[in-house]
């Protein structure tokens, strides 16, 4: 035979849909005596091939059965001496494709259960789903709160104490006025004024200061506090306290609550004011002040009402019938209306507990030692007219360390039973343990709200998270959250407007010793740039603007880079960071569309932008000044920010703003210098934007402005840049890389780079990239109010780049986008509300501020939340894809497929345990009928189609030999271990289920995307 | 495919993107397509030559690392609260000689230091001996080996039209093509494949970092990234048991044909590089563990661990007898970590793998440089990052003099690069914003430094040669600007081009021919940009020295 007789190009194509090669794929034929070896290179996406041939071809061609197929080649020992051969192929689907590209790319990779819904509603369906995240439920990240003023709380621990010390001067130095900021009431006790720092020492000035006696005649009272009474229900000590009542707010003499001290004091004596107060539900800012110069302001913010917090959990009873209650430390948590019932619906069926309301006394719940305090309280109540109050003095365990009940009937080992509950989380971070006894094994009904998802939301919602905390929420939300499109976009904006927590946290070193507490606060802007941004994407019409604002106006870009002590009064040169950054990386593109005189000019605009400790109340006005409100927990010293109260955030201060202006974005003189910039007129848009941009002028003169108003010209820059061509261009090229693939360069104005005319949109010839990045230009320009990112997103998902082969696995995953993709691809939902894979996020980000030892650490340092270079992790794929980060990436996906209790799962990290898990044996034996359980090829087929469903099936058959060689083989390697003899329940099948998904993962194509 | 740029080499571009960029890249086709060439020519690899390059992120500060200590401009009145203040003693800076030597000395009249005095006592500027420049007091631990005629420190370092961005800049330097990012591999990388060694050695460039920088990246073959040399190897599932299955598996998968697409090919020369490279780390990996000390009294002390991983092995904290004394830490905490992946860890693998393996070039990096704020004066951030810089060069010397094996110290060259320098003038946060020219230092056995004869290791920071140093302000004496004002009056204008002092080390060192030399940097290969013989850039028309004769 003789190859002549072969026609080798030769390809039928069965499909229509999809852009296909240029070229089809080769065939070649080798003949060896008498068997004749056809081969071809892979096509993508292939299904299944097949083999045709005929003898004549006018009679055209017909499946060929004289051979065996093998991937990628055929053998036939059929003799005949002439015969042609076509090779078919079946293609992927494109539904299929695009389903695979969607979950790839608009989401944190495919799960199981995602693969068979969007099967069934179709890729389009499930990609508008996620364009419209708003309809799409989240219960992941939603944590159910009831506020209530029902529940006043413990009178006792809430009273708050306000300490201040400073100096009396003035002519009205010993008048003490006591006034709200506005119509409310407050009670007040124990009010004291001394000479001295120490608010415990020495006499007090004040008469009738725990307002045990009628407030005449030393008190007097002006009209708009005149309904002030004493009362005698709510007191700190003794028998009553003052309810301050206003009607008007207050500012001093003639509308106070006032005494005046006798004799009078010192002209400049150092004196320390002392009071208790508690809060009503209708409370406003309360002020104690001397009056003079010399004032000491105090007051508090209005505390976080009661708020309650409904948990459940499902999951499986063991043999023992006792209910544990636990705490992680000391603390006090008030807890009612616990509930347990058969089945998987939460407060469905009867109430196997007793007494699960406490309103018979404490009876039948038992408590330890570390619990003795606790009881059963009247004043506090979700429903009915008391409460459990769990005072706990240390943390505990379980059995013989715990709140619990036991001797609960009708609990049957193996049986599904749902927990619920209603408390008052622990103001420190403790977390709540609830179960049932037992091993702990998987299943096990637990429920540690606190511990997990909704935890650590309400941890970063109260300020009491830190960075550590924040990685592993989003973790979690991007293993599991159904808004995959937000998580996605929020990690692409949290990237791209990048800001490092350890500079936040370096900044407010200066003000808080206290480590944790720089973490927390350096954490919390973080967390408010990401909340706003996620409200942001919530709404239809949200705009680049918007997002551009959130992060201009966050501490922590402020900080970042350093506008926070950028000075452009006098003869101080404006710090440059932000303004080049916000040109290069945030808007326009390097190069494209400025220089450094821009920068210059620009950088002046931010000169007075700084953060600061503002006001409770006032936080989010950036002119007002730094807090004098004083906490209740003095901590270095009386004058110390860090025993002020209020928030951190944006203030702006026009004594620091500069005033020297010109035009940015201006074509400038030669004879400019930095100190002396000379304009000549507009930037203009250059020739290759073409219509409707082409030649439009783009300078922007900021008009002279003074005092407060100078905080005008930051937001004139914001407005200006946001919609500038260039800056539409940047970020749909951006945009592109993150969905599409890699190879969009980045654009620019500089006529003699090839990137000016690669993007050149006047040209007919221009790429299909080029032009994608035009559609989504005119999407954005096109929208109202302009600017809009969906618009954009949806012609990027519509974009034949996007949806066939031409995007599909084209990209490499980033560690984020592995890690979270290895837990996904094997998550499937339990009946019990379980799930076949999951993660506790820490084992992905670590358990420390610089997550040292964490899987993402190790895998190319991507620190989330705390990069150091302003240009954000790379979306290339050769930037993360080295031998050494592959080893961490195989290492992690080995660890993560390992059972619990192997010794080497934890691989080193610096958690407790691997919350890694997962079961592909529970998950094969869901998805799968029993009879094919023992079948190797059945099983690696199915996990071959959850792992890489954008291949095909016809391109993973040495895959597929491989995992079925693997299934077969013990684990040392060598000996024959038929998988069809093992027991389905038996650890060696396990084993082996387990360690041929993570060979499968640990492969090439597992690293795309 | 027979257009030879970087875009149309690639295999997964649809037709239109290829005609498109082929239009658009058309200005590169002088660019010479590397891979396809003969490797015969040069003893790169072959002649037991070794490089070790230090990348410093961010920008260094080069005025406040090489001081320009004999130009009257340089002080308080361009950097209020960042000049390094000098000594006084008469002709301190201005005689000629070596460099004062600050770890033997405790005062510029030549107190001998005693064991009790604080690691970096010395705070004021420390002369070269060039009579002109100086060195920050955190670089004083430069001074063994500039004086033993082995460190070259060369200030006013940029390349034409110099670009401000970081990204950008870091590129050009990577790359080897000033103002192209369109290039998408290496300099040492294309040194690597001329090296004709790249697809047959498993290692011949390799950095220990986080991740594999562009200076090593290519397409055409792999080179090595590992960021914990300790860690590397896989698990395997079930843990040991199953390990050589899952190797095994691994590596039978590796050549399984699969449809092109345009990350497939990385991903298996860098699976394949792991595979082949899994056992080499295992020798390394156990040395990691060997304390190096230097073999004399350091700092007037005692022997000093050459690469600390602790406090408790950083410089003279624990005294002889169990004392403590923070005061004696060579270098800031943050040069080492627990995890084992911190500066000073990586540079000792990187010394090691030079050491003990054929790898070539070996390289790390650490970031930081980026000083817009409170940068420091002689102690805060930006003196912490120098003290890093001056003890690797002091570190690397003693190891290589002291344990060499397959690379000596008269074998090699340390180089360090940063992508730009800082501006001449603070701003207002006690800080400097980007700028232009910085300094790079070249050291090692085979670097022909300061003689004792008339030839310093200062070049580009005096007030001689064909582009000096002009010290003063702006405007003085007829219009001419002082060095430190070269650019818009506050950036330091390039008297030498990087890729002079790489394309040196590179020909004359690692063994490159003048043919090659121009693949590897298209620069070479025009010679209006005068990187070999100095002149005015044809590109901007500023004048360059061209080659330094530094190795």
């Amino acid at each position: 035979m003789k190859a002549r007789h072969c026609l080798l190009p030769a390809v039928l194509f069965a499909f229509t849909a999809l852009a296909q090669p240029d070229v089809p794929p080769p065939l070649s034929l080798t003949v060896s005596n008498q068997t004749k070896v056809l081969r071809w290179s892979p096509y993508p996406h292939a299904e299944a091939y097949q083999l045709l041939s005929a003898t004549n071809l006018a009679q055209g061609f017909a499946p060929d059965g004289s051979g065996t197929l093998a991937p990628f080649a055929w053998a036939t020992t059929n003799t005949r001496p002439e015969q042609f051969y076509r090779l078919g192929v079946t293609p992927l689907g494109s539904n299929a494709l695009l389903a695979a590209q969607a979950l790839n790319r608009l989401a944190y990779g495919p799960t199981p259960d995602e693969l068979e819904r969007i099967a069934v509603i179709g890729p389009d369906a499930w990609i508008e789903e996620q364009l419209a995240p708003e309809n799409l439920p989240d219960t992941l990240d939603a944590y159910t709160t009831v506020v209530t003023n029902a529940v006043p709380g413990d009178p006792a621990t809430n009273w708050l104490r306000v300490v201040a010390t400073g100096l009396a001067t003035g002519t009205s130095r010993s008048n003490v006025y006591v006034y709200l900021s506005g119509v409310g009431e407050v009670y007040l006790d124990d009010l004291k004024l001394v000479s001295g720092t120490s608010p415990d020492a020495g006499t007090n000035l004040l008469v009738n200061g725990g307002f045990e006696a009628p407030l005449t005649p030393a008190w007097s009272l002006s009209p708009n506090v005149a309904g002030s009474t004493l009362s005698t229900q709510v007191s700190f000590s003794g028998q009553a306290s003052l309810r301050l009542s206003s009607t008007a707010p207050g500012s001093g003499e003639g509308s106070a609550l006032k005494q005046v001290v006798a004799p009078v004091l010192t002209n400049n004596e150092v004196v320390t004011l002392s009071f208790y107060y508690l809060p009503t539900t209708n409370s406003r800012l309360l002020t104690v002040r001397l009056g003079g110069s010399g004032t000491i302001s105090s007051g508090s913010d209005l505390p976080q009402p009661p708020a309650w917090v409904y948990a459940q959990a499902t999951g499986i009873a063991t043999a023992a019938n006792t209910l544990y209650l636990y705490p992680s430390g000391a603390g006090v948590a008030y807890l009612d209306e616990i509930k347990l019932v058969a089945g998987s619906q939460a407060g469905v069926g009867v109430n196997l507990l007793a007494n699960g309301g406490f309103e018979t006394g404490r009876s039948p719940w038992q408590v330890s030692a570390d619990f003795a305090n606790s009881a059963v309280v009247s004043n506090v109540a979700f429903a009915g007219n008391a409460c459990f109050n769990i005072v706990a003095s240390g943390g505990g365990s379980g059995n013989g360390d715990s709140i619990y009940q036991t001797g609960i009937p009708g609990v049957v080992s193996g049986n599904v039973y749902t927990v619920s509950y209603w408390y008052v989380p622990f103001t420190k971070s403790r977390s709540l343990t609830v179960r049932l006894s037992g091993s702990g094994t998987a299943g096990l009904l637990t429920s540690t709200p606190d511990a997990g998802m909704p935890g650590l939301r309400r941890r970063l919602d109260t300020r009491n998270g830190q960075l550590h905390h924040l990685r592993a929420w989003h973790l979690q939300n991007a293993v599991g959250a159904r808004r995959q499109l937000v998580e996605v976009l929020l990690q692409f904006l949290e990237n791209h407007f990048v800001t490092e927590h350890d500079k936040s946290r370096n900044y407010l070193s200066a003000y808080y010793t206290d480590g944790t507490m720089q973490d927390v606060l350096s954490a919390d802007w973080e967390f408010r740039e990401n909340a706003a941004w996620r409200a942001a994407l919530l709404r239809t019409d949200c705009t680049f603007y918007d997002l551009l604002k959130t992060s201009a106006q966050s501490p922590a870009m402020i900080v970042y880079l350093d506008t926070v002590n950028s000075r452009g009064d006098a003869r101080n040169i404006a710090n440059e960071n932000y303004a080049r950054e916000l040109f290069e990386l945030f808007c326009l593109g390097v190069d494209n569309g400025y220089d450094q005189f821009d920068i210059v000019a620009q950088s002046r605009a931010w000169t007075g932008w700084t953060v600061d400790l503002l006001p409770p109340g006032q936080a989010g006005d950036p002119f007002a000044v730094r807090s004098t409100v004083y906490g209740s927990n003095p901590g270095n010293g009386y004058n110390s920010v860090s025993n002020l109260v209020g928030t951190w955030n944006f203030r702006f201060r026009s004594d620091r703003h500069g005033t020297n202006r010109a035009p940015l974005l201006s074509v400038w003189s030669t004879n400019s210098t930095s100190t002396n910039l000379i304009p000549l007129g507009p930037k203009l848009v250059p020739a290759r934007f073409g219509p409707p941009w082409a030649g439009t002028p783009y300078q922007l003169a900021i008009p002279g402005r003074t005092g407060t108003n100078g905080i005008q010209d930051g937001y004139d820059v914001l407005r200006h840049l946001a919609n500038l061509p260039m800056t539409m261009e940047y970020l749909s090229v951006k945009l592109c890389r993150l969905f599409v693939h890699e190879d969009f360069p980045n654009p620019t104005t500089r006529p003699e780079l090839p990137e000016y005319a690669f993007y050149d949109y006047t040209n007919p010839n221009r790429s299909a990239e080029a032009e994608l990045v035009h559609q989504c230009m005119l999407a954005w320009w096109n929208s109202n109010p302009r600017g809009q990112i969906r618009p954009v997103l949806r012609t990027i998902f519509n974009s034949e780049l996007f949806r066939t082969r031409a995007g599909v696995s084209q990209k490499v995953k980033t560690p984020l986008e592995f890690s979270a993709s290895v837990l996904r691809a094997l998550r499937s939902t339990n009946s019990d509300g379980t799930f076949t894979a999951s993660t506790d996020g820490y084992s992905i980000t670590g358990t420390s501020r610089d997550g040292s030892k964490a899987p993402l650490t190790r895998m190319g340092n991507m620190v989330l939340f705390d990069r150091d270079a302003p240009d954000g992790y790379p979306e290339v794929g050769a930037s993360w894809i080295s031998a050494g980060t592959l080893a961490e990436r195989c290492r992690f996906v080995q660890a993560a497929l390992m059972s619990a209790t192997d010794t080497n799962k934890n691989d080193g990290m610096n958690t407790s345990a691997n919350g890694n898990l997962t079961d592909p044996v529970a998950l094969l034996k869901k998805k799968l009928p029993s009879a094919s359980w023992s079948n190797a090829s059945s099983v690696a087929t199915y996990f071959l189609g959850i792992l890489f469903p954008a291949e095909g099936m016809g391109n993973l058959a040495q895959y597929q030999q491989a995992a079925v060689a693997f299934l077969n083989t013990a684990d040392n390697g060598s000996t024959s271990s038929p998988f069809s003899l093992l027991g389905t329940t038996t650890a060696a099948y396990d084993t082996r289920v387990r360690g041929m998904v993570a060979m499968l993962m640990t492969q090439q194509r597992f690293q795309e995307q | 495919m027979s257009s030879p740029n970087i875009y149309t080499r690639r295999s997964f571009l649809t037709q239109s993107f290829k005609t498109s960029l082929g239009i658009a890249l058309a200005s590169l086709t002088d660019v010479p397509l590397v891979v396809k060439r003969a490797l015969a020519d040069g003893t790169i690899g072959l002649n037991g030559k070794k490089l070790l390059f230090i990348w410093l992120r961010g920008a260094n500060d080069g005025i406040n690392s090489l001081i320009p200590a004999g130009d009257s401009a340089y002080g308080l009145g361009i950097r209020p609260s960042l000049a390094v203040p000098m000594d006084t003693p008469a002709g301190f800076y201005t005689t000629p000689g070596a460099c004062f030597d600050a770890t033997q000395f405790a005062d510029a009249f030549g107190t001998p230091r005693a064991a009790s005095d604080a690691t970096y006592s010395y705070a004021k500027a420390i002369p070269t001996g060039n009579g002109f420049a100086a060195l920050h007091p955190s670089l004083k631990f430069l001074a063994p080996g500039y004086n033993a005629g082995h460190l070259s420190l060369i200030h006013r370092v940029g390349y034409p039209k110099q670009s401000r961005s970081h990204f950008d800049s870091q590129n050009y330097w990577e790359n080897g093509t000033p103002n192209n990012n369109l290039i998408k591999d290496g300099i040492f990388y294309r040194a690597m494949v001329e090296s004709g060694l790249a697809t047959t050695n498993p290692l011949t460039g390799v950095t220990i970092q986080s991740a594999l920088p562009l200076i090593l990246r290519g397409d055409q073959a792999a080179m090595t990234n590992i960021s914990n040399v300790s860690r590397y190897a896989l698990l395997g599932v079930p843990g040991v048991a199953g390990l050589d299955k899952s190797e095994n598996a691994l590596r039978g998968a590796q050549d399984f044909l699969f449809a092109p697409k345009q990350s497939r090919e990385l991903l298996k020369l860098q699976y394949a590089n792991l595979l082949n490279t899994l056992p080499l780390f295992e020798q390394i990996a156990a040395l990691m563990n060997v304390n190096y000390v230097d073999n004399a009294n350091t700092d007037g002390d005692f022997p000093y661990t050459l690469f600390p991983n602790s406090n408790a092995t950083n410089g003279g904290y624990v005294r002889p007898g169990g004392g403590t004394d923070a005061t004696k830490y060579v270098v800031d905490t943050g040069a080492y970590n627990a995890a084992g992946t911190g500066f000073l860890q990586n540079l000792k693998a990187a010394a090691l793998v030079l050491n003990k393996t054929d790898a070539i070039i070996a390289g790390t990096e650490f970031g930081g440089f980026d000083t817009h704020s409170n940068q420091g004066t002689t102690s805060g951030s930006h003196p912490n990052l120098l003290r890093r810089v001056g003890w690797a060069f002091y570190a690397l010397r003693k190891y290589f003099l002291q344990n060499a094996d397959r690379a000596t110290w008269d074998n090699l060259v340390i180089v360090t690069l940063s992508e730009f320098g800082r501006a001449t003038i603070e701003n207002s946060d006690s800080g400097t914003d980007h700028a232009e020219a910085s300094v790079m230092c070249v050291g090692g056995g085979g670097v022909r430094g300061w003689n004792g004869l008339g030839r310093t290791g200062v070049f580009g920071c005096d007030s001689g040669g064909s582009v000096p140093w002009i010290p003063g302000p702006a405007d003085q004496g007829g219009g001419v600007n002082g060095s430190l004002f070269g650019v818009g009056k506050v950036y330091l204008k390039r008297a030498i081009d990087y890729r002079s002092v790489l394309g040196e080390v590179l020909r004359d060192h690692l063994g490159a021919t003048q043919g090659q030399l121009a693949r590897i940097i298209p620069g070479y290969a025009n010679p209006g940009e005068k990187l070999l013989s100095g002149g005015t850039s044809s590109v901007d028309g500023v004048p360059i020295l061209g080659e330094l004769n530094l190795v």
